[in-house]
């Protein structure tokens, strides 16, 4: 159970900062987690390995949404018959994400899931790709999301979710439509380094798919819409004979998936959302170059970002975007989901609404090019009001909020020995939640929202009040530190 | 370990806040508001009860609008060039005939689901400019939209035309500039001057406000985000900012729209009567950024454009309306990141193009007419084949800004780009 054991000692400082990056909130489970890999490098090898065993609750997670595996077909009927709109839908593959972001061990994959899903961006709830959002998810992006990028690419790019979003299927021989060419190369590849003959030459390379869109959203390949003849690309060239394009396509894929220019531009977004806003040179370079001479291996990739001596001199420097923030918080707060069977009210729907009201849910931009890596663009004074907010919400212990979740026993997240004074329980707290120790503003912040003095003395966890439980603990969570990771 | 006394002068009144408005408004009015940091003073924001005294003159200020047609409007649908033969060949499947269009010139016609702005074309509030856009073609969305929003090409730095905008009008009002609908704040406002993004108006308070716990986390709060200056702790200090002076707001968006104005129940029309609600608390903004989205004619352009100029005109005729007296102040201009190519796709819709429309009304317009210099659609005007431009966007905004800010110097706004008058304003 998470957070039913106190940790024996804090991890170290630089442990600390890669699990700060790479986790969803340090919870109890998550620190033995890396004590018995032997520390930061052997838990992050097992995590690019994703070798450790799930719970049994992890591995139940798929089972609460049991109708996200209908076929497209079925989604849009459903859709069309009012039984279960596409939203609904969306929320659902949603709050299977935060659920597996709060329970599961293998908390690098759930974020490089979440990173790639970012990049080879389709949304939720989009009209002509919604039936098979789901299905991209499980069959492009998770089983490459810790492989190579050159795989995934392949994969994303003639999946009908993303054809259906940026119109790939209206793209042919005699009616070439650039919407998925220039994405492909402006976000998926190589960045904003095409010319617009490098849009056509990937438009017409990706003719030949279709998308019964509005109908039964069946997908298939028509070789009579591919345009045949040669096709030049950033360097790459195909005379593009064959009457069915699709291994021509795959070359230019893998062509692109290596080009230098991607290299850089996928290292530039790593390093954006796990160094700092504005990178270093040398660590974005350092990422590249691994990027590229692992074959785009994702791994090697990875692991040449947290070695770099820049990726610690980083530490703080991010913000919670607004959805880690509502799952770090229930992580950190010890609230395990025990189930979400559709239920609309449920603590995981709950968790969806609140990154709404947020202003941040993923999955959920209006535009192909993803939410921003950049953390400054989630300090927008309404963002942090709401947060203040809703860490009061999340460190309540019972009502409606708090259905279909096991919430963790008071005993169990507060100190062993006692009494303690209140400014030693905001230390303890501070140490248990955010890793680092209590300022003194913290420490005054909690005795003025408490209205006691911080020398006030507790002599056992009956001795502090639901009410002081939760103000001690939401307060934490909203210093300054608690916004920063 | 030190703690900072409970009880104090500012126990429990809230009225630490007050203190601090005081001060820094007697800074303003010494002249001296930017020693406020070096000199090591607080640099917290102003309370809520004095804001109109403080404001008065500020709330009452003209204000501009920006709706961002997101995805890259095809101005050629919005503003039909119907004298232009080329324009009805290249579109066989989506051409507006002529018969169709509102308000039409020798040259011009408007989309007809601009009908319920009509009465604004017809009192004169309402223009055009074609053949508008960058320099040089851009046809990335995501790289367009930053260029367009950053309007600095020679600088490096991130700072969007309207922070540069809000930032000469030598105040920092974190109500100045404001982006609704979204809590991203948008290229155009992100900069140095204080802005705020808003997705909705509702609950603008800090946690447990009106309780003696609220009280004491609020001072708790503004003692722990006052600390350092790390941008998560100048958030905080907008946050708080943001609570005391966000409950006029709160209340007037919660009230019913005035003058029988009614909005879509679309994302703009949600954005724009928010908009109103903002400019009539009167709490000093001075610049709104609305994003309206679904304007990436990808496919079935006619019906977007239906669709969308139907949403885009009834949202802000119900703005203007609902603004009632208030509307001399405001002035509303669209921007979009490039227009459509001339001819169709294969899907009846227009892939990525350059040169634009770009549409001017409200306070200060004289409207009912169309600007620019049309290059025409014959072949040779055409820039790989698209609506080629003759009119930078720049200029229709520096206009805009003499006209109803003339305390701005815009040429820190829009940095060379050897401005020349369009004379859409008066």
């Amino acid at each position: 159970m998470l957070g039913s054991v106190p940790s024996a000692s804090p991890l170290n400082a630089s442990t600390r900062h890669l699990v700060d990056r790479f986790a969803y909130g340090v919870t109890d489970d998550l620190v033995a987690d890396v004590r018995s890999h032997g520390g930061a490098e052997g838990w992050f090898r097992s995590q690019l390995n994703r070798s450790a065993q799930e719970s049994l609750t992890a591995a139940l997670i798929p089972t609460w949404f049991p109708l996200l595996n209908l076929l497209p077909q079925v989604q849009y009927a459903s859709h069309i018959a009012g039984v279960r709109t596409a939203d609904s839908v969306g929320n659902e593959l949603i709050a299977q994400n935060f659920a597996r972001r709060i329970l599961s061990r293998h908390q690098v994959y759930e974020t490089m899931v979440d990173f790639w899903s970012n990049l080879l961006y389709v949304p939720i709830n989009e009209d002509r790709s919604f039936p098979w959002r789901t299905d991209y998810e499980l069959t492009a992006i998770r089983p490459h999301a810790l492989g190579t990028y050159r795989a995934m690419l392949k994969k994303a790019i003639v999946h009908p979710a993303m054809a259906g979003y940026l119109t790939n299927d209206l793209n042919y021989k005699d009616g070439i439509n650039e919407n998925l060419g220039r994405e492909l190369l402006e976000l998926h590849t190589v960045g904003r380094r095409y010319s617009e003959k490098d849009v056509l030459n990937a438009s017409r390379m990706l003719t030949g798919f279709t998308v019964n869109v509005f109908v039964d959203y069946r997908a298939a390949y028509d070789a009579n819409r591919h345009y045949t003849g040669r096709i030049n690309v950033l360097g790459f060239s195909h005379p593009n004979r064959a009457k069915d394009g699709r291994a021509a396509l795959d070359d230019m894929l893998g062509y692109l998936a290596g080009h230098p220019f991607t290299a850089r531009r996928i290292a530039e977004r790593l390093c954006t959302r796990f160094v700092s806003d504005d990178p270093p040179e040398t660590i974005v370079k350092a990422v590249a170059n691994a990027y590229r001479r692992s074959g785009t291996d994702i791994g090697a990739t990875l692991t040449a970002l947290v070695r770099h001596p820049q990726f610690q001199k980083s530490r703080h420097l991010k913000a919670w975007t607004p959805s880690d923030d509502v799952v770090r918080t229930a992580r950190v707060m010890g609230l395990e989901p025990t189930n979400g069977l559709a239920m609309a009210d449920s603590f995981v729907q709950h968790l969806v609404a609140t990154a709404r009201d947020m202003g941040h849910v993923p999955y959920r931009w209006p535009r192909p090019d993803g939410w921003p890596e950049t953390s400054r663009d989630y300090l927008s004074a309404s963002r942090v009001l709401r947060s203040w907010q809703h860490h009061y919400n999340l460190a309540g212990t019972s009502g409606d909020l708090f259905r279909g979740v096991t919430v963790a026993d008071k005993a169990s997240q507060l100190p062993g020995t006692w009494p303690r004074t209140l400014a030693q329980l905001t230390q303890h707290q501070s140490q248990r939640l955010l890793g680092r120790p209590a300022t003194r503003e913290l420490v005054y912040a909690v005795a003025a929202a408490l209205g006691k003095p911080s020398t006030r003395s507790y002599r056992g966890p009956g001795a502090l009040s639901d009410t002081e439980y939760q103000l001690l603990r939401g307060t934490v969570l909203n210093s300054p530190a608690g916004l920063e990771r | 370990m030190t703690t900072p006394p409970i009880s104090g002068p500012s126990a429990d009144c809230g009225c630490t806040d007050y203190r601090e408005l005081s001060r820094r408004s007697l800074l303003k009015g010494a002249g001296m508001a930017g020693l406020a940091g070096a000199a090591g003073v607080t640099t917290s924001m102003v309370g809520d009860v004095l804001t109109a005294a403080v404001y008065g003159a500020e709330a009452a200020g003209n204000v501009l609008v920006v709706v961002s047609q997101r995805g890259g409007v095809d101005g050629l649908s919005m503003v039909v060039p119907h004298a232009e033969q080329a324009y009805y060949s290249a579109r066989p499947t989506t051409a507006i005939a002529k018969s169709r269009l509102l308000h039409k010139d020798a040259t011009f016609g408007l989309h007809p689901s601009f009908r319920a702005l009509s009465p604004m074309w017809q009192k004169d509030a309402f223009a055009v400019v074609h053949a508008v856009g960058m320099p040089i073609p851009n046809r990335s969305h995501f790289s367009a939209m930053e260029e367009i929003e950053d309007a600095d090409p020679d600088s490096v730095e991130r700072v969007g035309w309207l922070n540069r905008m809000i930032g000469a009008l030598q105040s920092d009002d974190i109500f100045q500039g404001v982006a609704l609908g979204t809590n991203v704040v948008p290229t155009s406002l992100v900069g140095p001057a204080e802005s705020v993004a808003l997705a909705s108006p509702g609950y603008l308070a800090t946690p447990y406000a009106g309780s003696k716990t609220g009280n004491g986390l609020r001072r708790g709060l503004r003692e722990m985000y006052s600390a350092n200056n790390r941008p998560a702790s100048r958030a905080g200090l907008n946050a708080l900012d943001l609570a005391q002076r966000g409950l006029r707001y709160s209340e007037q968006a919660a009230e019913a729209p005035r003058g029988g104005a009614v909005y879509p129940g679309s994302g703009l029309g949600t954005s724009l009567r928010n908009a109103a609600a903002l400019i009539r608390a009167g709490v000093g903004v001075r610049a709104i950024a609305v994003d309206s989205g679904g304007w990436d004619h990808h496919l079935n352009l006619s019906a977007a454009m239906s669709n969308g100029v139907g949403d885009l005109a009834q949202s802000l005729a119900a703005f203007f309306t609902d603004l009632g007296p208030a509307a001399q102040r405001v002035t509303v201009v669209t921007l979009s990141e490039f227009g459509r190519r001339l001819a169709e796709n294969g899907a009846s819709g227009v892939d990525h193009g350059y040169g634009n429309a770009v549409l001017v009304m409200g306070a200060g317009v004289r409207g009912g007419r169309y600007y620019g210099r049309w290059p025409t659609l014959s072949s040779g005007k055409q820039v790989e084949g698209d609506l080629a431009v003759t009119t930078d966007y720049r200029h229709v905004l520096t206009e805009i800004l003499q006209a109803r800010f003339p305390s701005v110097d815009t040429s820190v706004v829009f940095p060379n780009q050897g401005y020349r008058r369009v004379g859409i304003m008066r």
